[in-house]
């Protein structure tokens, strides 16, 4: 058994039972390959770095569970069908984060104004 | 530079740098920041306007800790958390 945290983006303006049908599927495909389910973030509605598809905005959900490779496998192939699904990313993880991420759903702002003396950018 | 500055050597070393603070790795000193591809704002401090990656002899990181911000870097390019190329223009 391995740990593994899988990032999915989704289309941003997916009503409720389409969003219910995802986590469901998630969590099917996961018991049926004797995955173990930890838990499912989701992290609402983010601007993107960048248009993925044309969508400028997307619905990020956080998963977190452990299985082994045909798991993996598996999930990434129904993630790669469903027309939803803009992006995933599986990582697989060595320890557990202590305290879950709260990643907020921020704007991609820059925010180093004030903290650019560390970080001299300066060219000769 | 000029090139004045130094007639005789024609292939010495490399030019004198102005005297620059010994920077250290931000990672090392403060063992409570931690690399997470899913933080992008620290992630933010160790990429240019343009995207690119900061060298380690600019950021200063030592090489283990600029492996694993190069690292969480991409994994966050790839899932829109940071852009790959400065910011993009939205449709």
């Amino acid at each position: 058994m391995r740990m593994y945290e899988t990032i999915i983006i989704v289309q941003p303006d997916l009503g409720e039972d389409e969003t219910k049908a995802l986590t469901a599927k998630v969590q099917e495909v996961i018991s049926s390959m004797k995955g173990d389910f930890k838990r499912l973030e989701d992290w609402g509605s983010r601007k993107l770095a960048y248009p993925i598809n044309k969508f400028s905005r997307g619905r990020y959900y956080f998963l977190r569970f452990d299985g082994d490779a045909p798991l993996i496998a598996e999930l990434e192939r129904r993630l790669r069908l469903d027309d939803k699904v803009l992006r995933y990313q599986s990582v697989k993880i060595e320890k557990e984060a202590s305290a879950p991420v709260v990643a907020a759903p921020t704007e991609i702002a820059d925010e180093s104004a004030e903290d650019a003396s560390d970080l001299p950018e300066e060219s000769e | 530079m000029s090139d004045e500055r130094t007639p005789q050597r024609s292939s010495g070393p490399r030019k004198k740098r102005p005297f620059q603070r010994r920077k250290v790795c931000r990672f090392c000193a403060d063992k409570q920041v931690t690399i997470d591809y899913k933080e992008p704002r620290t992630l933010r401090y160790f990429v240019s306007e343009r995207g690119k990656i900061i060298p380690r002899r600019i950021s200063g990181n030592c090489s283990k800790h600029q492996r694993e911000i190069t690292e969480a870097i991409k994994r966050a390019r790839n899932i829109a958390l940071l852009p790959i190329a400065g910011t993009h223009i939205m449709p």
